[in-house]
């Protein structure tokens, strides 16, 4: 094995125990007779290994906790506030029900005026206009009767007679 | 961390905050420390744990148990404190910031004790605030915090080579920066 891969070795699996046994050995052989190797590894285990074994476990202030504790209690009500269940108690409340009750009928007040009425209205006008329509061409279903010819026409009604 | 049982796993994902904090008080230690070597700034560090426990809160639900539930937070602590490093130093250099206030009235042991506590955190600091956010967290992940070489995969979501390269070129880069402050 080349030096190269013996310090791979060693900055990685040899240090830090996860070599097999087979890697362990080839590097312990080589470090026998390699001088550069191994004063690689008495300064890896200095400045990169000692240094970090008692860097000890550090705690939190008190106020992050405090923190974490108000998010999701904040989140918790939002969402207990937003439920089916809280939604069908404020429909139950009797002003709210009054309320929603008299709102519910201005609503059905304000269509029946400015939308229904105006279209029934038009369809009154809808089927008077063609009742006259069709008294003023005389249709008879075949377009005869027609009134054409002025000179030839018949006037025998009584007001007709009187400006006659 | 002592392993957390599921009966208060399944309260706290139910809702129950006393489940909930139990949880944070057995695992803000560990998360805490790797948060706080990888920002290497005591404020981003708390700013991690406290946006990463919100998460946990939110996915605890989800949580199906396929890996342990440390390597989960780990995960999520370790992903969100990269993150947030990688974000800040865009802009600005993080650095940390350790209490300088050394009691005077102590006893002479005492404060030796402290000094040297102080000198190793600081050097660990100074080691640590070389690196790039990923290499760091292997660092942090593997010397600090011991975990496996697949543990740190999982948690990294990177595989066991990009692993091993990025724990080579660190401590390369570390011993390094060890020789110049000799």
């Amino acid at each position: 094995m080349n030096c190269e891969r013996i310090r791979e070795l060693i900055a990685t699996d040899y240090i830090d125990g996860e070599a097999e046994q087979t890697a362990i050995s080839k590097v312990d052989e080589h470090l026998k007779g390699c001088e550069g190797c191994r004063k690689y590894k008495d300064e890896l285990l200095e400045s990169a290994i000692k240094p970090f074994e008692k860097a000890g476990v550090e705690v939190p202030s008190e106020k992050v906790w405090n923190s974490i504790e108000a998010a999701v209690e904040s989140k918790e009500q939002l969402q207990n506030s937003g439920s089916i269940i809280d939604m069908l108690h404020s429909l139950l409340r009797p002003r709210q029900a009054a309320f929603a009750f008299a709102t519910a009928a201005v609503i059905m007040i304000m269509v029946n005026i400015f939308v229904i009425s105006p279209a029934r209205k038009q369809g009154v006008l809808n089927a008077y206009l063609q009742e006259e329509m069709a008294s003023l061409y005389g249709l008879n279903g075949d377009g005869s009767g027609l009134v054409s010819d002025i000179e030839n026409a018949e006037f025998n009604t009584s007001i007709e007679m009187l400006f006659l | 961390m002592r392993e957390i049982p599921r009966d208060i796993l399944n309260r706290a994902a139910n809702g129950d905050i006393n489940a909930f904090e139990s949880l944070y008080r057995d695992a803000c230690g560990f998360a805490y420390s790797v948060a706080l070597r990888i920002t290497c700034n005591k404020e981003d560090a708390e700013e991690v744990i406290q946006d990463a426990f919100i998460k946990i809160y939110k996915d605890l639900k989800n949580f199906e148990f396929k890996s342990s539930f440390k390597t989960w937070v780990y995960r999520i602590v370790a992903n969100t404190a990269i993150n947030l490093t990688k974000k800040k130093l865009k802009g600005t250099q993080g650095h940390i910031e350790y209490d300088d206030g050394i009691d005077a009235r102590a006893s002479q042991e005492a404060s030796r004790v402290k000094i040297e506590e102080h000198e190793k955190k600081d050097l660990v600091s100074s080691l640590l605030s070389g690196l790039n956010p990923d290499h760091r967290a292997c660092v942090v992940l593997r010397n600090i915090q011991g975990l496996s070489y697949q543990e740190i995969a999982d948690t990294l979501n990177i595989n066991l080579n990009t692993v091993r390269t990025r724990l080579r070129r660190a401590r390369e880069a570390i011993s390094a920066r060890f020789k110049e402050k000799r």
